[in-house]
């Protein structure tokens, strides 16, 4: 009799079922990753922290377009003559406020493991996970509301030649690798040539300024960069996050025997002079950076430790913010939609969702190697009848993308850009009590008409599993009630999508846009001139008063000057020929970030770096 | 009994050499290209020459004749060498060995649940014909059928983050360093992921207690005035559950396949989270080994099971 119980059929089912139950409770009782202790946390966390928690609410108003544009435009990155900004000084120490409050490990969310390399300079992925491994000459300063402010890194400070060309870097004397060497002028001079050699889009903006070879070490401390022409947008470009200065000796050493299509990098070979160096990786599953302790900036970083988490599904990426599993982002891209960040801040009180300014674009791609999209008409037809707010709206959010011109967009209300009544009044932007401006629709119609299409065509849309929810049945809607275009779309997969590109076997697609600075002609090389990967992807041929135009404006001195060499430019893709792509819209990318991460401000651009020397949890 | 198992080996080996071929044919039919992928990068970069296509097309060999690439993995595998990762440049066995285990477990967690479960339901279900019991274990075993596993456990995660603002930590931790935070992240995905076993089991259960219940042997029990309770437990249930354990042996193999998704919901880093990746690279050397290591396991699974069957039926090895 003593397996009496177990021959109960109503003990036999219910005993599984409240062994789950409590588990869950069980489980449920214990606070999710407080991995530090939260009292000694406490005691290291007063009140007057206050001023390294402001940008989290300062950020969290960057919801609000006119926050944004109010915080984005700071920067005298407007054109100007020649370049004699001074850098400013650094304080050797972190402030007082936040010494003290070292320590503990900060585990953020990434949205992919690199595929290929963790090599610098070639594959942005990889700064995702190791960006506080390395330093740069100059970077973003990551510890203002400012977003654009750039500040010296390795550089002590900058010197501008008077002809505007060369550019003197003294760099700090005794900064040290992760193995003990220390940084030299020789370094630089590598690892500058090296960006400006290696193929891809991504070096693509120091190519625009920066020819290979005119880097020398003046000292074992001092660097010249001589550019092409006299330009201040070298800066931004040195702190973008693929200008990392790394050990020639090194990075030599680990590419052995290797080509440059394929550069293999395991991450325990990585070797930079960042705050934190290489830890633990488990592939497809989380990296580990763990503090530098002969970093050169005294007291930095704040951290032991920072474990990037791979969280790729939208359900896992949401729930890991809810429970505080994961405190913040590695990166301005998280897999979740502008809109599922606004929703994900508003329905988490300790969660805010913090944005750039927005200066990503959200452009449809044409083949333009075969009909109908090889004419200009056909073009300028689609780029006309598109309704971009409605796709603003519905693809994007209404409140962190802006309606602007495909190149001054850039700073929607910045020194480039157009004021909003004026990108209201613009052919393709325009509204009639708030429907697509029938002007538009009958200009549109003509073209097509003049294009032999009076009648509309079948046009095919190539789309992939991760299209943004609601863009393709605005995209068929429009086309079809604008312009009798009907779109049949093909769902591929990414892999397919590269190869169906590759023999230009499509017509429509989204893609996403190259990696982005702050300067209009980085951008127009970018997208618009037939190195830029976009340009043949697309097969789009700037004419070539258009390229010249380019290189024109890149070199006026004069701002008013060169501003309108910029408007011509945009003119022609508004009113004649897009070019590449139709640019829908500008969105700005976004990072989440828990209320306990202090110090954190929200990169301007999503290619600025992020060293996290500065940032701390409490807890984590 | 002996020139059963020989034959059964026999036609075990040509079946796993047809499914390699299989595996490794059906992979190059997947449009999409390594080496494009790789150029083209997480950038979606085509700014790349003809000529830089080619050439990394021969450095991962995906330029040569496909019985070329294909003799070669062979030959790799009968070294137990699976080759070399596209992306990571690192050896597949390595993958497979950190990986494999992590996904033996779930699997083996999810068979365990969905059998303490699922045989007792199927039981009831049957002692209990046409009650509202019955009625209810039936339908809930149709939904089980009915509900794919990562729908499941989307809900799950949702579940447990409204009721308890709880998830189970997202760092994963194996089952000997720490064994109750490992049973914590198993827990969910093995439900998730066993709770279509859940159903298919009990349905079984209950059709061979139905049948079981039946035969002259039971009447005979219940003639001599046994207990219900012994007739049901000792004679009845253990006939029974021989199909069950046969069923459930088989469904195995389907666990395994299954935890690819669940394991990428769930943050599992089993053998399901490098497939994944693996598929969207094109990366061919680590998807074709998961495959053919998962499908060899099945058939192992099978083989094994079947040899049991014939050992315990003796009917099936004359037929």
């Amino acid at each position: 009799m003593a397996d009496h119980w177990s021959r109960n059929p109503k003990v036999l089912i219910t005993a599984p079922l409240l062994l789950v139950l409590a588990l869950i409770i069980a489980c449920g009782g214990e606070p999710a990753a407080t991995a530090p202790a939260a009292a000694d946390m406490a005691t290291t966390a007063p009140a007057e922290s206050a001023a390294t928690t402001a940008p989290a609410e300062s950020a969290a108003a960057t919801t609000d377009p006119a926050a944004m544009a109010a915080a984005a435009p700071t920067v005298p990155l407007a054109p100007t003559v020649v370049p004699t900004a001074a850098p400013t000084a650094i304080s050797a120490a972190p402030d007082a406020d936040v010494m003290g409050k070292h320590g503990g490990v900060l585990r953020t969310q990434v949205f992919g493991f690199p595929a290929q390399t963790f090599s610098p300079h070639v594959n942005w992925q990889a700064f995702v996970f190791s960006g506080g491994a390395w330093s740069l000459l100059v970077e973003f300063d990551p510890t203002t509301a400012d977003p654009f402010d750039i500040r010296p890194d390795l550089a002590k400070s900058w010197e501008i030649s008077e002809d505007g060309l060369t550019w003197t870097f003294p760099i700090h004397e005794n900064v040290k690798y992760h193995d003990g060497s220390t940084v030299t002028a020789d370094d630089v001079v590598y690892s500058i040539d090296r960006m400006s050699r290696l193929r891809g889009s991504t070096r693509t903006p120091l190519r625009t300024y920066y020819e290979a070879g005119n880097t020398r070490a003046v000292d074992q401390h001092t660097v010249a960069i001589t550019t092409k022409f006299p330009t201040r947008d070298l800066l931004a470009v040195l702190g973008m996050n693929s200008s990392y200065i790394v050990s020639e000796a090194w990075q030599n050493s680990v590419e052995e025997g290797q080509s440059d299509e394929q550069l293999g990098q395991p991450w325990d070979t990585i070797m930079g002079s960042g705050p934190f160096k290489s830890g633990e990786v488990v592939r497809d599953v989380s990296v580990e950076v763990v503090k530098h302790e002969d970093y050169f900036r005294e007291g930095f970083p704040l951290l032991d430790a920072i474990k990037h988490v791979v969280i790729i599904e939208k359900g896992t990426i949401i729930a890991a913010y809810k429970t505080s599993q994961v405190l913040m982002s590695s990166y301005p891209l998280t897999n979740l939609t502008t809109r599922e960040a606004v929703i994900l801040d508003q329905e988490t009180p300790d969660v805010t969702a913090h944005f750039t300014p927005p200066n990503n674009t959200f452009p449809i791609r044409m083949n333009q190697r075969r009909e109908p999209l090889n004419d200009p008409r056909v073009r300028q037809a689609f780029n006309l009848a598109f309704h971009r707010q409605a796709i603003r709206d519905v693809v994007g959010h209404p409140d962190v993308g802006a309606l602007a011109p495909p190149i001054t967009g850039i700073r929607a209300a910045g020194p480039w850009g157009r004021t909003e009544e004026e990108i209201s009044e613009l052919p393709g932007y325009r509204e009639l009590n708030g429907e697509k401006h029938p002007d538009d629709i009958a200009a549109a119609r003509k073209l097509l008409a003049d294009a032999g299409y009076p009648n509309g065509f079948t046009i095919t849309y190539l789309a992939t599993p991760v299209e943004r929810p609601g863009a393709v049945p605005l995209f068929t809607d429009q086309l079809k009630e604008y312009l009798n275009v009907t779109l049949e779309t093909e769902t591929v997969d990414l892999a397919t999508m590269a190869r169906r590109i590759d023999a230009r076997d499509m017509d429509l697609w989204v893609d996403t846009s190259p990696p982005l600075i702050v300067a209009p002609d980085n951008w127009l090389w970018q997208a618009y001139m037939p190195v830029s990967g976009t340009a043949k992807a697309s097969g789009w041929e700037a004419p070539q008063w258009f390229q010249d135009a380019v290189q024109d404006q890149a070199q006026e001195p004069d701002p008013e000057k060169r501003l309108e060499k910029i408007r011509k430019i945009e003119d022609f893709l508004m009113n004649e020929d897009p070019g590449s792509w139709i640019v829908l819209f500008w969105e700005a990318r976004h990072m989440i970030a828990n209320d306990r991460v202090k110090g954190f401000n929200m990169p301007a651009i999503s290619v600025s770096q992020l060293k996290f020397e500065h940032i701390w949890c409490d807890p984590c | 009994m002996q020139a059963y198992i020989v034959k059964r080996v026999l036609l075990f080996i040509p079946t796993v050499i047809l499914l390699t071929a299989l595996v490794f044919v059906l992979m190059r039919l997947i449009p999409g290209d390594p080496a494009l992928n790789i150029l083209v990068g997480p950038e979606k970069d085509y700014d790349y020459t003809q000529e830089e296509l080619n050439r990394l097309r021969a450095e991962l060999g995906t330029d040569k004749p496909i019985y070329e690439q294909y003799v070669r993995w062979i030959w790799g595998i009968l070294h137990w060498d699976f080759g070399i990762t596209f992306y990571s440049k690192t050896p597949v066995a390595d993958d497979i060995s950190r990986t494999f285990p992590v996904t033996l477990e779930l699997a083996v967690i999810a068979i365990l649940v969905s059998s303490v479960v699922a045989v007792p339901l199927g039981m009831v279900s049957a002692v209990k014909q046409d009650t509202v019991i019955d009625y209810i274990t039936r339908i809930l075993a149709i939904i089980g059928i009915s509900v794919p596993n990562f729908w499941l456990a989307i809900l799950l995660i949702f579940f447990l983050v409204w009721m308890f603002n709880w998830i189970a930590p997202i760092e994963y931790v194996s089952l000997w360093d720490d064994p109750l935070t490992n049973l914590q992240q198993m827990a969910f995905p093995a439900i998730a992921l066993g709770a279509t076993n859940v159903a298919f089991v009990a349905r079984v259960t209950r059709s061979t207690m139905l049948e079981v219940l039946r035969e002259d042997y039971i009447r005979t029990a219940r003639s001599k005035g046994l207990a219900e309770k012994v007739v049901i437990y000792r004679h009845a249930l253990k006939n029974a559950l021989l199909p069950v354990i046969t069923v459930t042996g088989y469904q195995f193999g389907g666990l395994l396949g299954g935890t690819i998704i669940i394991e990428n919901i769930f943050l599992i880093p089993g053998m399901g989270r490098i497939t994944i990746v693996a598929l969207q690279q094109r990366d061919y050397v680590v998807i074709q080994s998961v495959v053919i290591l998962i499908v060899t396991l099945v058939l192992l699974l099978n083989l094994v099971l079947d040899i049991i069957y014939a050992w315990v039926n003796p009917r099936i090895r004359f037929t």
